[in-house]
């Protein structure tokens, strides 16, 4: 009965402890969090009408610091207000707003997190100088130093905030670090891209200057390179349009991969670059399949007459995704059912009119 | 005789975004009602007979789309002016609220006195 | 009675070698449980404090992100079909298709989408890599272009939700329940997983309980908990096995299941298995591991995630005959499931999957209540022959009942330093209680309903349990047939949760009274019972 008795006990004691540990916890953290969101719910309450009069009214940022008691929970609602302000606002409304997230105490706050040997706080930094336009020279040197840390989370938001410098040359340098990490997902890296575009149109010819570089630099893999050549062409970039061409005329070294390929290929489509026309028409008979298909994409929109035997050729293909290009860029070419069936082989002939009528249907659906 | 200022009936959820607007309404001599919910904002609308509508696309309870179709449909309610404020940005849903007939369409993130301009125009017309 | 007891005590003396089976069972599948959910309570805190760093905003502007179409398979569902459907369409996201699959139901629920929406009908698609039974007609809405209804030959979920593939134009797809409640931010907060980490083809969010909650246009206005004791009971389970088992499982990088009532999937890799089977009845757990075969035969990098932030609330059953149909339904499932990736079974190709997760679902989770059940029913006789007096039967309570506490107050208590959605000290109070009463009686019957699952399925029982629901903020229960055995099963069922009840009093007053610790109440009953 003895060890029993005292594993009885044992758990006994656990269940108990974990118990008043639980209602312990559960009293102490629900005050404490009814107090935070009180305090906090006031302060905005508080905040708000100050900064809408600013808004409104202009005037002297430094009229708001007399709102702060060097309280966190003060900097933290003052912090969502404006921020939750800026994501619905633009213009010269906006550009204000950022203004006010410089005020001294809550610059100060944060420029204390940022400069703190932890990880979490940092992060909390990078966040709220995101939503700042950045020209404290301390600051991005301390952004860029993140930019080599180990940890994923704190090189991307360091990034992220650096997309905020005016400086074309910091942020490529920050997109230029994050396109180099390992296990990076296309979405991420994406997401970084859109904001490296600062939003004045007049900067697209010096941001596309860069962008040559990153997408140049060997150490970023290749589905990053494609990624970033179709996020170029999607933008707009036009001063990147020869370069791309070129790439794609004599593709050497790290261009010469299927996935880079078929982007820049895509990129020339983007862009309605007749004067590729000829370039990609090349590319019809590349080895790798996905090569093949943007080719015919592309030059389903703009090739000539004499592309349609090379289509035809091509619906023999042995892969049957180049043969649903090549049916569809038939089609895309007004051929009707009859003309694209000629001449292809009886055991082919069912799946061809099977793709025939899906983008029959594909196309009525939109 | 401050019945005679023109009623804006505001219907959005994003409490900054409504907290702006009322601050910009009152500045400007406006009368205003809030509803922060789509089926409230529309019985709102025939309850206080507003003189113009400030509509959010996505809200809780009825989408913006379909309070406005609701408006319209409604022979009390059919020429009641109406601006629809929404974050879709997307061009595709600037032609179904053109459709509804929407007066006019203003996108977030917005300028606040473009939102202004836009109200007295609608209101003049 | 002699012979009885004599045949007992032979059985007993057989089976005295297993005894300490039993209990080494018991006290490693509770320690390994609260191991895993204490694991996965820092693991979530970790993650917490990085749930800003990616917010989707740029992303937006450009067409090369992913987006994502909702699939909704319908049966019979007209109580709740418009409502479900306004909601989904109302979720925060930029660009999403939601796709209703009316799979055949017998009721309005078709009639009802096409007022409603004024649906018109546009050409079914040709192309339909998966298998499914027949799409009769597809449906578009011109108020909301965002909006599909697939009107099919009765099938299954699984067979709508391949239909709702095939039909669906996007590149991710989320498969949900009819009455699932989303949250409106889900679709954002589930893509997270996406952006973190690259070769993502399924993520799971949790699954919580929505009765008792209040709920106005299919969304959760306030967190509540179920009325009824099962609905409570099930919340402390959801939230022991569903919230923090699956977190501890992602971190081991060996989530088996997500949930049929909530996911995301990778539509490419999903149609490259070939979608949902259709002829088992854990299609959800089933397309999860073969998509872990599938990538691991391959050699791919790929992933499958659980995440907690993402709520998709949804009804549970609170009648005792629906809530074991449905786990004996969940018990086939895993069990089939097992069976037709045996293969991976402790196989060191599959890594730690072979090694660790097949295993524990195949030992722990399939074949677990056989060893339960026999260790009741060995406990029940030593306690009818020995009584209290007995080690085996303080030790088998011990870590059946008092360990199986501690766990469920150990899931209750990470719950509320992590995500705190029961709102008042009520709820927790009650949480509490129940994670005490869990142990008490309901384990043991849902030990018994998982037994007679895998008993069920080794007879060939494929047949879905029927899954009677109440409409969701409306209580109205269906009309039962089989009236009186209906009656008569629960007080079987309450008989059991009183009678363990009663056990677990009994022994600890004994102990009390062994160590003096209370004066000797039973000296004073057994005289006059001469027990």
């Amino acid at each position: 009965m003895d060890i029993s008795i005292y594993l009885l006990l044992a758990i006994s004691v656990v269940l108990f402890s974990l118990t008043s540990l639980l209602f312990f916890s559960v009293i102490i953290i629900r005050f404490r969090h009814r107090r935070w969101t009180k305090k906090v719910k006031q302060y905005k309450k508080d905040l708000l009408p100050p900064v809408l009069e600013y808004l409104e009214e202009g005037g002297d940022i430094s009229n708001l610091e007399k709102y702060f008691h060097n309280d966190k929970s003060e900097y933290y609602a003052f912090v969502k207000i404006v921020t939750n302000l800026l994501s619905q606002l633009e213009g010269p409304d906006a550009d204000r707003l950022q203004e006010l997230l410089y005020l001294d105490p809550i610059f100060d706050h944060y420029y204390k997190l940022l400069n703190s040997r932890n990880d979490i706080d940092r992060v909390k930094a990078c966040i709220y100088f995101s939503h700042v336009r950045l020209v404290n020279y301390k600051v991005i040197k301390k952004l860029e130093e993140f930019l080599n840390s180990s940890n994923m989370m704190l090189v991307f938001s360091a990034a992220t905030a650096l997309m905020g410098s005016e400086d074309v040359k910091i942020r490529a340098e920050a997109l230029n670090s994050v396109a180099k990490m390992k296990g990076i997902s296309d979405m991420a890296l994406l997401e970084l891209f859109h904001k490296f575009h600062s939003g004045e149109d007049d900067q697209l010819e010096s941001e596309g200057e860069v962008l040559k570089e990153v997408i140049s630099n060997p150490s970023i893999t290749p589905e990053n390179r494609a990624l970033l050549i179709l996020g170029v062409a999607e933008r707009g970039y036009y001063n990147m349009v020869e370069f791309l061409l070129d790439k794609l005329k004599k593709p050497i070294e790290i261009w010469d991969n299927p996935d880079v390929l078929h982007a820049l290929i895509k990129a020339q489509g983007e862009f309605y670059n007749v004067s590729s026309v000829d370039t990609i028409r090349q590319y019809l008979t590349h080895e790798h399949p996905k090569v093949v298909i943007a080719a015919i994409e592309e030059l389903s929109d703009y090739g000539s007459e004499k592309d349609l035997t090379t289509y035809h050729t091509l619906l023999t293909h042995a892969d049957n995704e180049v043969r649903q290009a090549a049916v569809f860029a038939l089609i895309n070419n007004d051929q009707n059912e009859s003309q694209i069936l000629s001449g292809v082989p009886d055991d082919l002939k069912e799946e061809i009119r099977n793709i025939i009528l899906k983008f029959k249907t594909e196309k009525n659906d939109q | 005789m401050p019945n005679e200022d023109p009623l804006i009936l505001i219907i959005e959820d994003t409490e900054v975004i409504y907290e702006l607007l009322k601050y910009k309404l009152k500045k400007s001599g406006y009368r205003f009602e809030h509803r922060a919910n789509g089926r409230e904002g529309l019985e709102a609308v025939t309850e206080i007979n507003p003189d113009l509508i400030l509509l959010d696309v996505m809200l809780p309870g009825m989408n913006g789309f379909e309070v406005l179709r609701q408006i319209r449909e409604n022979p009390a309610t059919k020429t009641k002016k109406v601006i629809m404020l929404t974050s879709k940005n997307r061009e595709e849903d600037i032609m179904k609220g053109h459709d509804l007939g929407a007066d006019r369409y203003i996108e977030k993130p917005f300028k606040p006195n473009v939102l202004m301009l836009r109200i007295e125009e609608v209101l003049g017309e | 009675m002699n012979e009885i007891r004599a045949i007992l005590q032979e059985f007993v003396n057989f089976m005295e070698p297993t005894s300490w089976l039993f209990i080494g069972y018991f006290l490693f599948v509770n320690l390994t449980y609260i191991l895993l959910v204490i694991i996965s309570f820092f693991y979530i805190r970790q993650q917490q404090n990085y749930y800003q760093v990616f917010n989707l905003k740029g992303l937006f502007n450009s067409d090369l992100y992913r987006p994502v179409s909702i699939l909704s398979p319908a049966y019979n569902e007209q109580v709740n079909i418009i409502a479900s459907v306004e909601a989904l369409l109302q979720l925060h996201f930029s660009d999403f298709e939601v796709i209703v699959i009316n799979d055949g139901s017998t009721d309005n629920t078709l009639q009802l989408l096409i007022d409603h929406f004024e649906l018109y009908e546009i050409d079914t698609p040709s192309d339909l890599p998966i298998d499914h039974k027949p799409i009769k007609k597809v449906y578009r809405s011109p108020i909301y272009s965002e909006l599909k209804v697939v009107d099919k030959v009765n099938g299954r979920k699984a067979d709508a939700l391949n239909a709702g593939i095939n039909v669906s134009r996007k590149d991710l797809v989320c498969s949900i329940d009819a009455d699932s409640i989303l949250e409106p931010d889900v679709l954002v907060k589930l893509l997270k997983a996406f952006m973190e980490e690259e070769g993502v083809v399924a993520v799971g969010g949790i699954v919580r309980i929505a009765n008792g909650c209040k709920i106005e246009d299919n969304i959760v206005k306030k967190v509540d908990l179920p009325k009824s004791y099962l609905g409570k009971i099930q919340t402390v389970e959801y939230l022991r096995s569903f919230l923090f088992g699956r977190v501890g499982w992602d971190y081991l990088d060996s989530l088996l299941i997500i949930s049929g009532a909530f996911g995301v999937f990778d539509k490419k890799a999903v149609t490259e298995v070939g979608g949902y089977l259709h002829d088992t009845v854990g299609e959800d757990m089933e397309l999860v591991v073969r998509l872990h075969r599938h990538f691991k035969e391959k050699g791919e990098k790929y992933s499958v995630r659980f995440l907690p932030e993402p709520v998709c609330w949804t009804e549970v059953p609170e009648s005792w005959s629906v809530l074991g149909k449905q786990r004996n339904r969940w018990q086939r499932g895993l069990a089939d499931t097992m069976w037709r990736h045996k293969k991976m079974l402790l196989n060191p190709k599959y890594g730690r999957l072979g090694m660790l997760a097949m295993p524990y679902f195949f030992f722990i989770e399939m074949l677990g209540p056989v060893i339960e059940i026999f260790g009741f029913v060995y406990f029940l006789i030593v306690l009818f022959l020995a009584g209290f007096n007995s080690s085996f039967v303080l030790l088998f309570l011990t870590v059946s009942v008092f360990l199986g506490m501690v766990l469920s107050i150990t899931s209750v208590l990470c719950e509320e330093l992590s995500f705190r959605r029961y709102p008042t000290l009520g709820n927790i109070a009650y949480l509490t209680l129940y994670a005490f009463l869990e142990n008490i009686g309901y384990r043991q019957i849902h030990t018994w309903w998982r037994f007679k699952g895998l008993i069920d399925y080794l007879k060939g029982d494929k047949e879905w349990g029927k899954m009677v629901r109440l409409g969701i903020g409306n209580s109205q229960t269906q009309k039962q047939k089989n009236k009186i055995i209906d009656r008569i099963k629960p007080a079987g069922y309450w008989f059991v949760v009183f009678g363990t009840g009663l056990l677990v009093l009994l022994l600890v007053v004994h102990v009390l009274i062994d160590h003096s610790l209370i004066p000797d109440i039973f000296s004073i009953i057994s005289s006059k019972t001469g027990f």
